[in-house]
């Protein structure tokens, strides 16, 4: 429902009438934390699932400082609490994160699994599942538009699965998601529409949709970090919140970590943009 | 610990006062009592707050809301005084041997510049009354103030008022005392006004053309009103010619207004038809823009003079915004009111007013692109019977019963085309009710010494719904030791509870007291103090209500706000100067306050992610006003500080910032207006506004992490950094044309020029990555710079 928020809509109707610019601002700072981004999407659509994702640690750094810095020296693991295997991860320095060497274990809707990092003598747990997505239908172009006129619309649908609360996280590239709960359309098929931008998709590019599902925990804590994120100016000041995922840190709970460990079933559709009248 | 303990202490002792002077009211001498109902002469359009004077006694009193007066004189023969601001006086010597009824016209002073104006009488009267931190504001004086676009406004004028703010351009509501937005109490002719803004922000709903008079109480709120806690900004509009056909209206950039009035039975009975409508979004058509941004309202009213003893009024507000971005998003929002009112004499001491009202704010949202519709809204009725008992010269009793039932739709959700996806589904609907009875006595002790106290009582309940959540130990939000986090709590069940049985009741007692003693005949120090519930609560979690922000009740897991509120002041007239000072201190219990990450929009369950905290505020306010002359003004100062906090509810638990208390986003530590208005010629009049304040409290990032390929800011502590200072300057000029003399069509031109210097006030700074570049960057949003204006008003 966050996303349907009028909201945005508002600040957009109200910069009619305003002016925006960028100026300087002196911040205070904080002490670093410890970042573990851990996100695992797994397309099982295929013959064998591939994964895309990892565990990438970074720590927490002043907000204008141009980048974080990365973790490469730390002990991570994944443990199928079911079976009480435990599988090792290794750094990967092509894409900068923590892998398994293998992840058909990954995909049991059944068994919780725990990560452990232990980073600097410090130990840091979190629990998960492994959540179902339903396959997108359909993910074709539309001819509508938005605000400005010139937005490129992309109607996406899925059969919902039925008698069951589902909590989804819809990628559109470019760092923009919609999670979508299905309190509205409870095991239905739900047709909606996502809108681009003229920045961000123009004729002749080849998009991909990913869907993956996620827990009711990661859509609220999502929500939150695109609440905290998407400053689309406006008058309207987002309230600073908290943004804490699902790990701890066991050693010292005071210094607890930033991130969220996730394991997502996952789906994609690619379409090219063509000129439509 | 120390304040509640005296708070205590002082609402028994009011107790005490209470049943002592009521005692003492009923000793009355031999009396007679003059008493009638002053009215314009050129229209019979009564008048609020006329004074009736008696000098040689050093007695007087004032007309109500209906325009009635009573006053009870020993037998003798007086020479009685009226007068009112533009106003010729009116005297007359009359013999009082037994009950006299003198029913006045005043005449308008001709639009004369050099008339010495009356205000003296005025001004000696409210120095004398124990009621304080009250300002009114005449529709005549609103209209000559500058606003953006040329566009009268009752909001935009409150605002250069001491202790009164907004959240900036383009938020809605105001903020009094540091009180939140939906604390002030918004009566239209008695009714409960829900939003009070058009277009977010930019114009209040109250059409300039039909309002008769506006009274703004910020403390010492008489006992009369209920039901919310900051302030009450009571509006009464006009009722109608009822001697001669009139039009009136307006020509500005962004609206038009017309107002039509005339007799329906002449002297007898009037009727009056306001309209207003924006047409900005006409030009957006022109240009091929399919956006839509518009708003209208209606003002409908009659009224009938029965005979001398019975009046009665019906009348009707209806109002609409809309907003469309092309067809994929369509929002309408606004507040309907139907109202009907009969005044009735059961003698010349006792009048009564019983209003029967009905009164609805709607929001509706149709999002094409997840194919939603979406409506939601508040419904009320209202009834209320009042009565103002003239006992003596020296004691007037006001009291009287109200009534309010409420129905809150918090949203349905249906599918707007045949391909939706959307499951047809409704929020569960709350109903409540809230009864109030109060009697307040407004009494002169001695010559120098007046009181006015009162009591209330109200009773309020949350009545059965649908459904209603139960959860483990009566706990709605859990929180997570082990994260330092709070979460909506899981139901343990849920109950269907009839419509007609109180779920939660809540009672309270609500004392009154305002003191006035006069040093001299012109300087006066007033004490008061009030105690309030307030029943409904806003829910926003933006730093000013936005039209899609929903109202809740109270009920099982949400408590109702309570205030106490202690000012005292010093009020000085001069000759063409007053001077008015207060000091006050207000507490606010069971606050409301959000769980981080909270959803207000569609949650079926509010009471999962709201905590009840408490909120303070205290402050320094100083008006100096220069009434007379060529020249006047006034120039308003507020020092003050507004903050809340919301502690564990056990100590295993942190509360929301750590516990801590800190700014609410409406604390302006100081906030200077100068309003100020000259008579160049009679041609030409000038007016200027110069505003200064500091800039809001606000949140800036303290450092920032990487998730998903998002920069995500980390903040600290709440509210801890503030905005760039606000300020800015208007001016406008009124031309009123020469050809005007001697004719019956009048007209002027108004030219403004809104915030002349072009400052660029931040109405807010987010944070946010840079698409292009990656980097983090910090966006300044202002809203208005320059805007020049030119309105046209006419009347025939």
């Amino acid at each position: 429902m966050k996303y349907f928020s009028a909201l945005l809509l508002f600040a957009l109707t109200i910069s009619l009438f305003s002016c925006e610019d960028v100026i300087e601002v002196e911040v205070q700072n904080t002490t670093p934390r410890l970042v573990i981004d851990a996100q695992f999407n797994i397309f099982t659509a295929l013959e064998a699932p591939r994964l895309e994702g990892g565990v990438k640690l970074s720590m927490s750094a002043n907000y204008f400082d141009l980048n974080v810095p990365i973790i490469k020296d730390a002990l991570v693991t994944i443990t199928h609490l079911n079976s009480g295997l435990e599988y090792p991860l290794l750094f990967d320095e092509s894409i900068g994160m923590f892998l398994p060497n293998k992840i058909d274990f990954l995909t049991d809707f059944i068994s919780k699994y725990e990560l452990k990092v232990v980073y600097k003598g410090q130990v840091y747990r979190g629990n998960t599942n492994f959540v179902p997505v339903p396959p997108i239908l359909k993910a074709v172009q539309g001819t509508k538009t938005l605000f400005s006129g010139d937005e490129t619309e992309i109607i996406l649908s899925f059969q919902d699965f039925s008698e069951r609360d589902d909590f989804y996280l819809y990628d559109f590239g470019q760092d923009i998601y919609r999670p979508i709960e299905d309190r509205f359309f409870q095991g239905e098929e739900f047709v909606f529409s996502h809108f681009y931008s003229s920045d961000e998709v123009k004729v002749g590019d080849l998009i991909t949709i990913k869907a993956h599902g996620v827990e009711e925990q990661y859509y609220n804590y999502f929500n939150l970090i695109l609440t905290l994120t998407d400053s689309n100016g406006g008058p309207f000041q987002s309230l600073p919140a908290s943004s804490r995922g699902n790990i701890l840190n066991v050693t010292q709970p005071d210094n607890y970590p930033l991130g969220y460990f996730l394991i997502s079933e996952s789906d994609q559709k690619q379409l090219l943009i063509e000129e439509l009248k | 610990m120390f304040t509640s303990l005296l708070i205590k202490n002082l609402r028994f002792r009011c107790f005490i006062f209470f049943c002592f002077f009521s005692f003492q009211a009923f000793l009355v001498a031999q009396e007679a009592t003059i008493s009638g109902v002053v009215s314009e002469a050129s229209s019979n359009e009564t008048l609020i707050g006329v004074t009736i004077a008696v000098p040689s006694l050093g007695r007087g009193v004032i007309t109500n809301e209906y325009g009635f007066y009573s006053l009870s004189l020993p037998l003798g023969t007086y020479e009685i005084q009226l007068s009112y601001l533009g106003f010729e006086t009116f005297s007359r010597q009359i013999t009082l041997s037994e009950n006299l009824r003198l029913d006045v016209q005043l005449e308008e002073i001709a639009a004369a510049l050099e008339e010495v104006i009356l205000v003296e009488s005025i001004e000696r009267n409210s120095i004398r009354k124990p009621q304080m931190s009250v300002n009114g504001l005449t529709a005549a004086s609103i209209k000559k103030i500058p606003v953006i676009l040329g566009e009268a406004d009752v909001l935009k004028s409150l605002l250069l008022l001491p202790g009164v703010t907004s959240a900036g351009e383009g938020a809605s509501g105001f903020n009094v005392r540091g009180g939140a937005a939906d604390q002030n109490l918004i009566l239209l002719d008695e009714a409960i006004v829900f939003n009070s803004s058009h277009l977010f922000g930019f114009f209040s709903v109250f059409n300039p053309d039909a309002i008769k008079d506006v009274k703004l109480y910020k403390g010492g709120i008489p006992a009369k009103y209920g039901g919310r806690i900051s302030s009450v900004l009571d509006i009464y509009q006009k009722e109608g010619n009822s001697k001669d056909f009139k039009a009136s209206g307006g020509i500005g950039l962004v609206s038009s207004r017309l107002l039509l009035e005339g007799p329906l039975e002449k002297d007898r009975g009037a009727f009056l038809v306001g309209g207003r409508a924006s047409y900005a979004h006409l030009f957006l058509a022109l240009t091929g823009n399919e956006n839509k941004a518009y708003f209208y309202d209606l003002n409908t009213k009659l009224n009938y003079k029965i005979n001398e003893n019975n009046s009665i009024y019906l009348s009707g507000y209806f109002g609409r915004d809309l907003f469309g971005i092309s067809d994929s998003f369509i929002n309408v929002y606004g507040n309907s009111v139907a109202n009907f009112r009969w005044n009735h004499l059961f003698s010349d001491k006792l009048f009564s007013n019983l209003s029967v009202i009905y009164s609805d704010y709607y929001y509706g949202l149709e999002l094409d692109l997840v194919g939603f519709q979406w409506d939601s809204g508040i419904q009320n009725f209202n009834l209320k019977y009042d009565f103002k008992h003239y006992l003596s010269a020296n004691t007037k009793l006001n009291y009287g019963v109200n009534n309010i039932y409420y129905r809150f739709n918090p949203g349905e959700i249906k599918p707007n085309r045949e391909d939706s996806g959307i499951v047809k589904d409704k929020l569960t609907d709350k109903y409540a009710n809230e009864f109030a009875a109060y009697i307040d006595v407004e009494q002169n002790v001695s010559i120098a010494f007046s009181i006015q106290y009162g009591m209330r009582w109200s009773r309020f309940d949350r009545l059965g719904q649908e459904v209603f959540y139960s959860y483990e130990n009566k706990n709605p939000v859990a929180y997570d030791p082990a994260f330092d986090l709070y979460s909506e709590g899981t139901p343990n069940g849920q109950v269907q509870q009839s419509r007609n049985s109180s779920i939660a009741t809540f009672s309270n007692f609500e004392p009154r007291l305002g003191l006035s003693y006069v040093l001299n005949d012109r300087t006066s120090i007033k004490a008061s103090y009030n105690h309030m519930a307030q029943y409904l609560h806003l829910l926003s979690n933006t730093s000013s209500p936005t039209p899609l922000d929903v109202w809740t009740p109270s009920g099982p897991f949400v408590k109702p706000q309570l205030l106490d509120q202690f000012a005292l002041g010093y009020f000085k007239n001069l000759d063409n100067y007053s001077i008015e000072t207060e000091v006050f201190y207000k507490e606010i219990a069971n606050r409301i306050d959000y769980i981080d990450g909270a959803n207000l929009i569609a949650n079926d369950a509010i009471e999962r992610v709201i905590l009840n905290g408490e909120a303070r505020a205290y402050g320094l306010e100083f008006l100096l006003r220069k009434n007379t002359g060529a020249f006047t003004g006034w120039l308003a100062y507020t020092w003050s500080r507004s903050e809340q906090r919301t502690p564990g509810r056990n100590s295993l638990e942190t509360g929301i910032n750590n516990g801590n208390w800190y700014f609410t986003p409406f604390d302006k530590t100081h906030d200077l207006s100068i309003n100020s208005s000259y008579e160049l010629n009679s041609k030409w009049q000038l007016n200027a506004n110069f505003l200064f304040q500091t800039g809001q409290p606000t949140n800036y990032p303290v450092g920032q992490y990487e998730l998903r390929g998002l920069n995500v800011p980390i903040f600290g502590l709440r509210n801890q950094e503030r905005l760039p200072t606000y300020h800015r300057l208007d001016i406008s000029a009124t031309l009123i044309p020469d050809k005007n003399k001697g004719r019956k069509f009048q007209s002027e031109w108004s030219f403004g020029i809104y915030n002349l210097y072009n400052r660029r006030n931040a109405a807010s700074i987010n944070f946010r990555q840079n698409t292009d570049s990656g980097n983090n960057e910090a966006l300044r949003t202002s809203i208005f710079g320059i805007v020049p204006s030119v309105t046209y008003n006419f009347k025939f």
